[in-house]
Protein backbone atom coordinates (compact mmCIF):
# COMPACT_ATOMS: atom_id res chain seq x y z
CA UNK A 1 0.00 0.00 0.00
CA UNK A 2 1.52 3.33 -0.92
CA UNK A 3 1.78 5.88 1.93
CA UNK A 4 0.37 9.38 1.67
CA UNK A 5 0.93 11.77 4.25
CA UNK A 6 -1.98 14.21 4.73
CA UNK A 7 -2.38 17.30 7.03
CA UNK A 8 -5.50 16.56 9.00
CA UNK A 9 -7.06 19.70 10.03
CA UNK A 10 -9.53 19.48 12.87
CA UNK A 11 -10.11 22.76 14.19
CA UNK A 12 -12.46 22.90 17.63
CA UNK A 13 -14.68 25.82 16.28
CA UNK A 14 -16.67 27.55 19.09
CA UNK A 15 -20.69 26.95 19.51
CA UNK A 16 -22.77 29.70 20.99
CA UNK A 17 -25.01 27.60 23.47
CA UNK A 18 -27.51 30.74 24.38
CA UNK A 19 -29.15 31.91 27.05
CA UNK A 20 -32.78 33.33 26.87
CA UNK A 21 -34.31 36.38 28.59
CA UNK A 22 -36.75 36.18 31.43
CA UNK A 23 -40.31 37.39 30.21
CA UNK A 24 -41.34 40.92 30.48
CA UNK A 25 -44.50 41.87 32.20
CA UNK A 26 -47.00 40.46 34.86
CA UNK A 27 -49.04 37.88 34.76
CA UNK A 28 -51.04 38.80 37.50
CA UNK A 29 -51.46 42.08 36.83
CA UNK A 30 -52.41 40.98 33.26
CA UNK A 31 -55.15 38.60 34.15
CA UNK A 32 -56.72 40.91 36.68
CA UNK A 33 -56.65 43.71 34.16
CA UNK A 34 -58.19 41.46 31.69
CA UNK A 35 -61.06 40.61 34.94
CA UNK A 36 -61.60 44.24 35.07
CA UNK A 37 -62.03 45.28 31.62
CA UNK A 38 -64.60 42.21 31.73
CA UNK A 39 -66.33 43.39 34.78
CA UNK A 40 -67.53 46.13 32.64
CA UNK A 41 -68.99 43.59 30.36
CA UNK A 42 -71.06 41.79 33.00
CA UNK A 43 -72.14 45.08 35.02
CA UNK A 44 -74.98 47.17 34.13
CA UNK A 45 -74.22 50.54 35.91
CA UNK A 46 -76.64 53.51 36.14
CA UNK A 47 -77.23 55.96 33.32
CA UNK A 48 -75.76 58.34 35.38
CA UNK A 49 -72.76 56.59 35.47
CA UNK A 50 -72.84 55.64 31.44
CA UNK A 51 -72.10 59.10 30.16
CA UNK A 52 -68.47 61.03 30.24
CA UNK A 53 -65.30 58.73 30.64
CA UNK A 54 -65.90 55.51 32.63
CA UNK A 55 -63.28 55.65 35.34
CA UNK A 56 -61.54 53.12 36.72
CA UNK A 57 -59.62 53.91 40.29
CA UNK A 58 -57.14 52.31 41.30
CA UNK A 59 -56.11 52.88 45.53
CA UNK A 60 -52.76 51.69 46.60
CA UNK A 61 -48.97 50.87 44.93
CA UNK A 62 -48.96 48.58 42.60
CA UNK A 63 -47.08 50.01 39.29
CA UNK A 64 -47.34 46.37 37.68
CA UNK A 65 -51.37 46.93 37.59
CA UNK A 66 -51.24 50.61 36.88
CA UNK A 67 -49.51 49.67 33.62
CA UNK A 68 -51.78 46.65 32.64
CA UNK A 69 -55.06 49.20 33.22
CA UNK A 70 -53.39 52.27 31.46
CA UNK A 71 -52.52 49.77 28.12
CA UNK A 72 -56.15 48.56 28.32
CA UNK A 73 -57.70 51.86 28.52
CA UNK A 74 -55.53 52.81 25.63
CA UNK A 75 -57.37 49.98 23.19
CA UNK A 76 -60.51 49.52 24.98
CA UNK A 77 -63.59 51.76 25.66
CA UNK A 78 -66.99 50.44 27.65
CA UNK A 79 -69.58 51.04 24.89
CA UNK A 80 -69.06 54.62 23.96
CA UNK A 81 -67.11 55.04 27.26
CA UNK A 82 -63.64 56.29 26.87
CA UNK A 83 -61.59 54.29 30.09
CA UNK A 84 -59.78 56.82 32.45
CA UNK A 85 -57.47 55.26 34.78
CA UNK A 86 -56.71 57.05 38.03
CA UNK A 87 -54.36 56.35 41.21
CA UNK A 88 -54.41 56.89 44.52
CA UNK A 89 -52.34 56.65 47.28
CA UNK A 90 -55.16 58.54 49.86
CA UNK A 91 -58.25 57.87 51.19
CA UNK A 92 -59.42 61.33 50.03
CA UNK A 93 -58.22 60.48 46.27
CA UNK A 94 -61.46 58.15 46.20
CA UNK A 95 -64.05 60.38 43.92
CA UNK A 96 -66.53 59.30 41.86
CA UNK A 97 -65.74 56.39 39.80
CA UNK A 98 -67.06 53.53 38.23
CA UNK A 99 -64.44 50.96 39.72
CA UNK A 100 -63.12 51.09 42.48
CA UNK A 101 -59.61 48.76 42.61
CA UNK A 102 -57.77 48.83 45.84
CA UNK A 103 -54.47 47.01 45.85
CA UNK A 104 -53.24 44.67 48.91
CA UNK A 105 -51.03 46.75 50.30
CA UNK A 106 -53.62 49.33 51.33
CA UNK A 107 -53.94 49.15 54.99
CA UNK A 108 -56.74 51.39 55.20
CA UNK A 109 -59.72 49.86 56.97
CA UNK A 110 -62.33 48.19 54.59
CA UNK A 111 -65.41 50.12 56.12
CA UNK A 112 -63.40 53.43 56.15
CA UNK A 113 -63.23 52.62 52.53
CA UNK A 114 -66.69 51.73 52.03
CA UNK A 115 -67.57 54.57 53.58
CA UNK A 116 -66.27 56.98 50.95
CA UNK A 117 -68.29 55.08 48.19
CA UNK A 118 -71.42 55.39 49.92
CA UNK A 119 -74.33 56.70 47.81
CA UNK A 120 -72.41 56.09 44.65
CA UNK A 121 -72.56 53.28 42.10
CA UNK A 122 -68.80 51.99 42.37
CA UNK A 123 -67.62 48.72 42.05
CA UNK A 124 -65.76 47.94 44.84
CA UNK A 125 -63.17 45.38 43.81
CA UNK A 126 -60.64 44.59 46.46
CA UNK A 127 -57.85 41.49 47.03
CA UNK A 128 -57.61 40.60 50.21
CA UNK A 129 -58.79 37.07 51.77
CA UNK A 130 -62.29 37.62 53.54
CA UNK A 131 -63.31 41.17 51.86
CA UNK A 132 -66.02 39.34 49.68
CA UNK A 133 -67.94 38.80 52.94
CA UNK A 134 -67.06 42.23 54.85
CA UNK A 135 -68.30 44.58 51.87
CA UNK A 136 -66.65 44.53 48.73
CA UNK A 137 -68.42 43.37 45.39
CA UNK A 138 -65.44 41.63 43.85
CA UNK A 139 -62.82 40.20 45.77
CA UNK A 140 -59.32 38.84 43.86
CA UNK A 141 -58.19 35.51 45.57
CA UNK A 142 -56.03 32.51 44.39
CA UNK A 143 -57.25 29.23 44.08
CA UNK A 144 -54.98 26.30 42.62
CA UNK A 145 -52.24 28.93 41.58
CA UNK A 146 -54.74 30.33 39.49
CA UNK A 147 -56.56 33.84 39.35
CA UNK A 148 -60.60 33.74 40.55
CA UNK A 149 -62.81 36.20 42.09
CA UNK A 150 -65.21 36.09 44.66
CA UNK A 151 -68.62 38.07 44.01
CA UNK A 152 -70.83 38.89 46.18
CA UNK A 153 -73.85 40.29 43.98
CA UNK A 154 -75.91 41.50 46.81
CA UNK A 155 -72.83 44.03 47.89
CA UNK A 156 -72.74 44.94 44.21
CA UNK A 157 -76.28 45.33 44.01
CA UNK A 158 -76.61 47.54 47.15
CA UNK A 159 -74.39 49.98 44.50
CA UNK A 160 -77.17 50.00 42.16
CA UNK A 161 -75.11 47.43 40.13
CA UNK A 162 -76.96 44.83 37.84
CA UNK A 163 -74.96 42.17 37.71
CA UNK A 164 -75.46 39.18 35.20
CA UNK A 165 -76.13 36.07 35.80
CA UNK A 166 -73.33 35.03 33.74
CA UNK A 167 -70.84 36.44 35.89
CA UNK A 168 -72.53 34.79 39.00
CA UNK A 169 -71.64 31.45 37.28
CA UNK A 170 -68.22 32.34 36.34
CA UNK A 171 -67.59 33.58 39.81
CA UNK A 172 -67.14 32.06 43.13
CA UNK A 173 -70.05 33.29 45.09
CA UNK A 174 -69.90 34.35 48.22
CA UNK A 175 -72.67 35.76 50.86
CA UNK A 176 -72.33 38.67 53.66
CA UNK A 177 -71.05 37.84 57.46
CA UNK A 178 -74.67 36.83 58.72
CA UNK B 1 18.70 -35.53 -13.85
CA UNK B 2 19.54 -32.99 -10.87
CA UNK B 3 19.57 -29.73 -13.69
CA UNK B 4 16.32 -31.47 -15.14
CA UNK B 5 14.73 -30.55 -11.78
CA UNK B 6 16.65 -27.61 -10.91
CA UNK B 7 15.10 -26.12 -14.30
CA UNK B 8 11.75 -27.23 -14.16
CA UNK B 9 11.44 -25.76 -10.64
CA UNK B 10 13.21 -22.98 -11.73
CA UNK B 11 10.18 -22.34 -14.54
CA UNK B 12 8.03 -23.12 -12.55
CA UNK B 13 9.13 -20.53 -9.96
CA UNK B 14 9.32 -17.68 -13.24
CA UNK B 15 5.87 -19.15 -14.21
CA UNK B 16 4.11 -18.46 -10.42
CA UNK B 17 5.83 -14.86 -9.93
CA UNK B 18 5.06 -13.87 -13.68
CA UNK B 19 1.42 -15.68 -13.20
CA UNK B 20 1.00 -13.49 -10.08
CA UNK B 21 2.39 -10.55 -11.41
CA UNK B 22 0.43 -10.29 -14.31
CA UNK B 23 -2.94 -11.12 -12.49
CA UNK B 24 -1.95 -7.81 -10.34
CA UNK B 25 -1.58 -5.91 -13.37
CA UNK B 26 -4.94 -7.11 -14.61
CA UNK B 27 -6.73 -6.56 -11.48
CA UNK B 28 -5.14 -3.76 -9.70
CA UNK B 29 -4.23 -2.09 -13.21
CA UNK B 30 -6.82 1.16 -12.90
CA UNK B 31 -6.06 1.30 -9.32
CA UNK B 32 -2.05 1.66 -9.61
CA UNK B 33 -2.77 3.99 -12.53
CA UNK B 34 -5.04 6.22 -10.08
CA UNK B 35 -1.97 6.19 -7.33
CA UNK B 36 0.44 7.37 -9.89
CA UNK B 37 -2.21 9.94 -10.91
CA UNK B 38 -2.72 10.87 -7.02
CA UNK B 39 1.27 10.92 -6.90
CA UNK B 40 1.59 13.39 -9.63
CA UNK B 41 -1.55 15.93 -8.09
CA UNK B 42 -3.99 14.44 -11.45
CA UNK B 43 -6.65 14.54 -9.48
CA UNK B 44 -9.34 13.99 -12.09
CA UNK B 45 -6.98 11.63 -14.20
CA UNK B 46 -6.88 9.30 -10.30
CA UNK B 47 -10.89 9.91 -10.59
CA UNK B 48 -11.10 8.24 -13.85
CA UNK B 49 -8.78 5.65 -13.01
CA UNK B 50 -10.42 4.44 -9.69
CA UNK B 51 -13.95 5.00 -11.19
CA UNK B 52 -12.81 1.90 -13.72
CA UNK B 53 -11.38 0.04 -11.38
CA UNK B 54 -14.40 -0.30 -8.93
CA UNK B 55 -16.18 -1.87 -12.30
CA UNK B 56 -13.70 -4.41 -12.17
CA UNK B 57 -15.08 -8.11 -10.65
CA UNK B 58 -14.11 -7.90 -7.08
CA UNK B 59 -13.21 -4.82 -6.38
CA UNK B 60 -16.44 -3.71 -4.55
CA UNK B 61 -14.96 -6.38 -2.16
CA UNK B 62 -11.08 -5.13 -2.22
CA UNK B 63 -10.36 -2.75 1.18
CA UNK B 64 -7.97 -1.57 -0.80
CA UNK B 65 -9.41 -0.19 -3.59
CA UNK B 66 -12.16 1.46 -1.71
CA UNK B 67 -9.55 3.06 0.19
CA UNK B 68 -7.82 4.40 -2.58
CA UNK B 69 -11.70 5.41 -3.50
CA UNK B 70 -12.51 7.52 -0.27
CA UNK B 71 -8.65 8.94 -0.94
CA UNK B 72 -9.28 10.19 -4.37
CA UNK B 73 -12.72 11.55 -3.44
CA UNK B 74 -11.18 13.41 -0.67
CA UNK B 75 -8.29 15.01 -3.01
CA UNK B 76 -11.49 15.95 -5.26
CA UNK B 77 -13.27 17.13 -2.74
CA UNK B 78 -10.20 19.36 -1.40
CA UNK B 79 -9.90 20.47 -4.83
CA UNK B 80 -13.01 21.65 -6.25
CA UNK B 81 -15.30 21.62 -3.23
CA UNK B 82 -13.30 22.60 -0.23
CA UNK B 83 -15.82 25.55 0.85
CA UNK B 84 -18.99 23.55 -0.23
CA UNK B 85 -20.55 22.54 3.03
CA UNK B 86 -23.01 19.93 1.19
CA UNK B 87 -19.98 18.70 -0.80
CA UNK B 88 -20.95 15.42 -2.76
CA UNK B 89 -17.56 14.46 -3.15
CA UNK B 90 -16.68 14.42 0.92
CA UNK B 91 -19.55 12.08 0.88
CA UNK B 92 -18.28 9.55 -1.75
CA UNK B 93 -14.92 9.77 0.00
CA UNK B 94 -16.80 9.08 3.81
CA UNK B 95 -18.56 6.33 2.00
CA UNK B 96 -15.35 5.17 0.49
CA UNK B 97 -13.60 4.72 3.84
CA UNK B 98 -16.57 3.38 5.82
CA UNK B 99 -16.71 0.96 3.32
CA UNK B 100 -12.99 0.15 3.18
CA UNK B 101 -12.69 -0.27 7.33
CA UNK B 102 -15.56 -2.29 7.66
CA UNK B 103 -14.01 -4.98 5.48
CA UNK B 104 -10.20 -4.04 6.10
CA UNK B 105 -8.08 -6.74 8.57
CA UNK B 106 -4.59 -4.58 7.26
CA UNK B 107 -3.61 -2.92 10.62
CA UNK B 108 -1.50 -0.54 8.66
CA UNK B 109 -4.34 0.52 6.18
CA UNK B 110 -6.76 0.49 8.67
CA UNK B 111 -4.76 3.21 10.47
CA UNK B 112 -4.25 5.55 7.68
CA UNK B 113 -8.03 5.14 7.08
CA UNK B 114 -9.11 6.61 10.25
CA UNK B 115 -6.54 9.64 9.65
CA UNK B 116 -8.76 10.26 6.33
CA UNK B 117 -11.84 9.72 8.52
CA UNK B 118 -10.47 11.82 11.36
CA UNK B 119 -9.99 14.45 8.62
CA UNK B 120 -13.12 14.59 7.07
CA UNK B 121 -14.97 14.47 10.61
CA UNK B 122 -12.77 17.48 11.06
CA UNK B 123 -14.31 19.17 7.94
CA UNK B 124 -18.23 18.05 8.57
CA UNK B 125 -17.86 19.53 12.29
CA UNK B 126 -16.10 23.00 11.04
CA UNK B 127 -19.00 22.75 8.92
CA UNK B 128 -21.79 22.18 10.73
CA UNK B 129 -20.45 24.80 13.13
CA UNK B 130 -20.40 27.34 10.39
CA UNK B 131 -23.89 26.69 9.15
CA UNK B 132 -25.25 26.74 12.93
CA UNK B 133 -27.67 29.90 12.03
CA UNK B 134 -31.39 30.49 11.62
CA UNK B 135 -31.30 29.58 7.90
CA UNK B 136 -28.64 26.64 7.16
CA UNK B 137 -29.65 24.71 10.73
CA UNK B 138 -30.74 22.20 8.50
CA UNK B 139 -27.52 21.90 6.89
CA UNK B 140 -25.46 21.60 10.02
CA UNK B 141 -27.55 18.82 11.61
CA UNK B 142 -27.16 16.83 8.57
CA UNK B 143 -23.19 17.95 8.99
CA UNK B 144 -22.97 17.35 12.19
CA UNK B 145 -24.56 13.70 11.71
CA UNK B 146 -21.95 13.20 9.58
CA UNK B 147 -19.32 14.24 11.82
CA UNK B 148 -20.55 11.86 14.43
CA UNK B 149 -20.41 8.94 12.51
CA UNK B 150 -17.10 9.86 10.78
CA UNK B 151 -15.85 10.62 14.37
CA UNK B 152 -16.88 7.57 15.80
CA UNK B 153 -15.24 5.50 13.24
CA UNK B 154 -12.22 7.13 13.43
CA UNK B 155 -11.99 6.86 17.30
CA UNK B 156 -14.18 4.44 18.76
CA UNK B 157 -12.42 5.75 22.35
CA UNK B 158 -14.38 9.58 20.99
CA UNK B 159 -16.34 11.16 24.09
CA UNK B 160 -18.74 11.60 21.28
CA UNK B 161 -21.58 12.46 24.11
CA UNK B 162 -19.85 15.43 25.18
CA UNK B 163 -19.46 16.49 21.37
CA UNK B 164 -23.83 15.41 21.04
CA UNK B 165 -24.19 18.04 24.38
CA UNK B 166 -22.26 21.02 22.96
CA UNK B 167 -23.47 20.62 19.32
CA UNK B 168 -27.14 20.41 20.47
CA UNK B 169 -27.38 23.04 23.20
CA UNK B 170 -25.95 25.30 20.63
CA UNK B 171 -28.58 23.93 18.14
CA UNK B 172 -31.59 24.23 20.62
CA UNK B 173 -30.92 27.97 21.08
CA UNK B 174 -30.61 28.38 17.33
CA UNK B 175 -34.08 27.11 17.26
CA UNK B 176 -35.11 29.27 19.98
CA UNK B 177 -34.08 32.24 17.95
CA UNK B 178 -36.03 31.36 15.41
CA UNK B 179 -39.00 30.36 17.66
CA UNK B 180 -38.82 34.29 19.08
CA UNK B 181 -38.20 36.26 16.24
CA UNK B 182 -42.21 35.24 15.51
CA UNK B 183 -43.79 33.47 17.91
CA UNK B 184 -46.88 32.92 15.92
CA UNK B 185 -45.69 32.15 12.05
CA UNK B 186 -42.72 29.53 13.66
CA UNK B 187 -44.68 28.04 16.44
CA UNK B 188 -43.41 24.63 15.49
CA UNK B 189 -40.11 26.25 16.71
CA UNK B 190 -41.25 25.93 20.33
CA UNK B 191 -41.13 21.96 19.75
CA UNK B 192 -37.97 21.99 18.25
CA UNK B 193 -36.41 24.11 20.96
CA UNK B 194 -38.22 21.74 23.69
CA UNK B 195 -37.50 18.90 22.02
CA UNK B 196 -33.67 19.51 21.46
CA UNK B 197 -32.82 20.24 24.95
CA UNK B 198 -35.15 17.12 25.92
CA UNK B 199 -32.65 15.39 24.18
CA UNK B 200 -29.68 17.17 25.90
CA UNK B 201 -31.09 16.15 29.31
CA UNK B 202 -31.12 12.83 28.39
CA UNK B 203 -27.01 12.58 27.72
CA UNK B 204 -26.80 14.54 30.60
CA UNK B 205 -29.50 15.17 32.86
CA UNK B 206 -27.07 17.97 35.20
CA UNK B 207 -26.42 20.25 31.60
CA UNK B 208 -27.13 23.75 33.58
CA UNK B 209 -27.70 25.34 30.50
CA UNK B 210 -30.50 22.85 29.26
CA UNK B 211 -32.70 22.74 32.63
CA UNK B 212 -32.11 26.95 32.75
CA UNK B 213 -33.55 26.87 29.20
CA UNK B 214 -36.13 24.56 29.49
CA UNK B 215 -37.52 26.37 32.65
CA UNK B 216 -37.23 29.71 31.08
CA UNK B 217 -38.97 28.13 27.58
CA UNK B 218 -41.61 26.88 29.53
CA UNK B 219 -42.54 29.77 31.83
CA UNK B 220 -42.04 31.87 28.74
CA UNK B 221 -44.79 30.29 26.62
CA UNK B 222 -47.26 30.13 29.93
CA UNK B 223 -46.11 34.48 29.90
CA UNK B 224 -46.97 34.85 26.21
CA UNK B 225 -50.20 32.76 26.43
CA UNK B 226 -51.85 35.21 29.34
CA UNK B 227 -50.63 37.62 26.92
CA UNK B 228 -52.19 37.18 23.63
CA UNK B 229 -55.74 37.05 25.60
CA UNK B 230 -57.65 39.59 24.05
CA UNK B 231 -59.58 41.97 26.50
CA UNK B 232 -63.10 40.84 24.07
CA UNK B 233 -62.19 37.01 25.24
CA UNK B 234 -64.77 35.71 27.09
CA UNK B 235 -63.95 35.15 30.76
CA UNK B 236 -64.84 30.78 30.06
CA UNK B 237 -62.09 31.36 27.23
CA UNK B 238 -59.83 33.42 29.96
CA UNK B 239 -59.75 30.38 32.66
CA UNK B 240 -58.81 28.32 29.78
CA UNK B 241 -56.22 30.08 28.94
CA UNK B 242 -55.23 30.68 32.19
CA UNK B 243 -55.04 26.56 33.44
CA UNK B 244 -52.41 26.16 30.13
CA UNK B 245 -50.62 28.87 31.42
CA UNK B 246 -50.14 27.31 35.18
CA UNK B 247 -49.28 24.00 33.51
CA UNK B 248 -46.73 25.33 31.86
CA UNK B 249 -45.36 27.23 34.84
CA UNK B 250 -45.51 23.96 36.87
CA UNK B 251 -43.58 22.48 33.59
CA UNK B 252 -40.52 24.85 33.96
CA UNK B 253 -40.34 24.87 37.83
CA UNK B 254 -38.57 21.55 37.62
CA UNK B 255 -35.62 22.25 35.07
CA UNK B 256 -35.50 25.74 36.85
CA UNK B 257 -35.29 24.23 40.47
CA UNK B 258 -32.49 21.75 39.17
CA UNK B 259 -30.41 24.35 37.61
CA UNK B 260 -30.62 26.36 40.93
CA UNK B 261 -29.41 23.55 42.58
CA UNK B 262 -26.34 23.76 39.98
CA UNK B 263 -25.97 27.18 40.28
CA UNK B 264 -27.52 28.68 43.24
CA UNK B 265 -25.48 32.06 42.89
CA UNK B 266 -26.17 32.77 39.48
CA UNK B 267 -28.47 35.69 39.08
CA UNK B 268 -30.55 34.62 36.69
CA UNK B 269 -31.33 31.23 38.12
CA UNK B 270 -32.83 33.35 41.10
CA UNK B 271 -34.09 35.73 38.97
CA UNK B 272 -36.50 32.60 37.09
CA UNK B 273 -37.31 31.22 40.21
CA UNK B 274 -38.28 34.22 41.29
CA UNK B 275 -40.45 34.97 38.36
CA UNK B 276 -42.25 31.38 38.13
CA UNK B 277 -43.21 30.93 41.90
CA UNK B 278 -44.75 34.82 41.55
CA UNK B 279 -46.73 33.66 38.47
CA UNK B 280 -47.94 30.75 40.58
CA UNK B 281 -48.91 33.28 43.02
CA UNK B 282 -46.65 31.68 45.55
CA UNK B 283 -45.29 34.94 46.80
CA UNK B 284 -43.69 34.15 49.62
CA UNK B 285 -40.83 31.45 47.90
CA UNK B 286 -40.89 34.01 45.05
CA UNK B 287 -40.00 36.68 47.78
CA UNK B 288 -37.15 34.33 48.81
CA UNK B 289 -35.20 34.20 45.79
CA UNK B 290 -36.07 38.04 45.00
CA UNK B 291 -34.28 38.57 48.54
CA UNK B 292 -31.30 35.92 47.62
CA UNK B 293 -30.96 37.68 44.44
CA UNK B 294 -30.88 40.98 45.90
CA UNK B 295 -28.38 39.86 48.78
CA UNK B 296 -26.04 38.51 45.88
CA UNK B 297 -26.13 41.90 43.66
CA UNK B 298 -25.32 43.55 47.02
CA UNK B 299 -22.11 41.76 47.11
CA UNK B 300 -19.26 43.32 46.05
CA UNK B 301 -18.00 41.88 42.77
Amino acid sequence: MKRIVFLIVLFVAPLAMGFQNPPAGDTNARIKSVFIYNFTRYIEWPADYQTGNFIINMYGNNPAMLAELNAMAKTKTVGAQKIEIRNTTTLDGIGKSNILYVTPDVTTPLPDIIAKIKGKSTLLVTEKPGFAKQGSAINFIVVESRQKFELNKANAEKYNLKVSAQLVTLSIPVEDNK
Amino acid sequence: MKNKVSIRALLLFLVVILGTAGLRAQTYYHHDRAWDFIMRGQVDSARSEIELQMKEPGSDKDPECWYLYGFVYKEMYKKYENTNTTSPYRLVAFNGFKTALSMDTVSARMQSTRDNLKYLAGRFYNDAVATLDTVNHQTAVSCYTLYRQAAILADPKIDIVKKDVEFYLALASTYNVIYSADKRKNAAYFDSTKNTYTRVLVWDPNSYTANYNLGLLYWNKGVDLMYDIDYDDSLDLVFTVQDKSVDLFKQSLPFAEKAYEMEPKREETLTVLSGIYYSLHDFEKSKKYQDMLDKLRSQPK
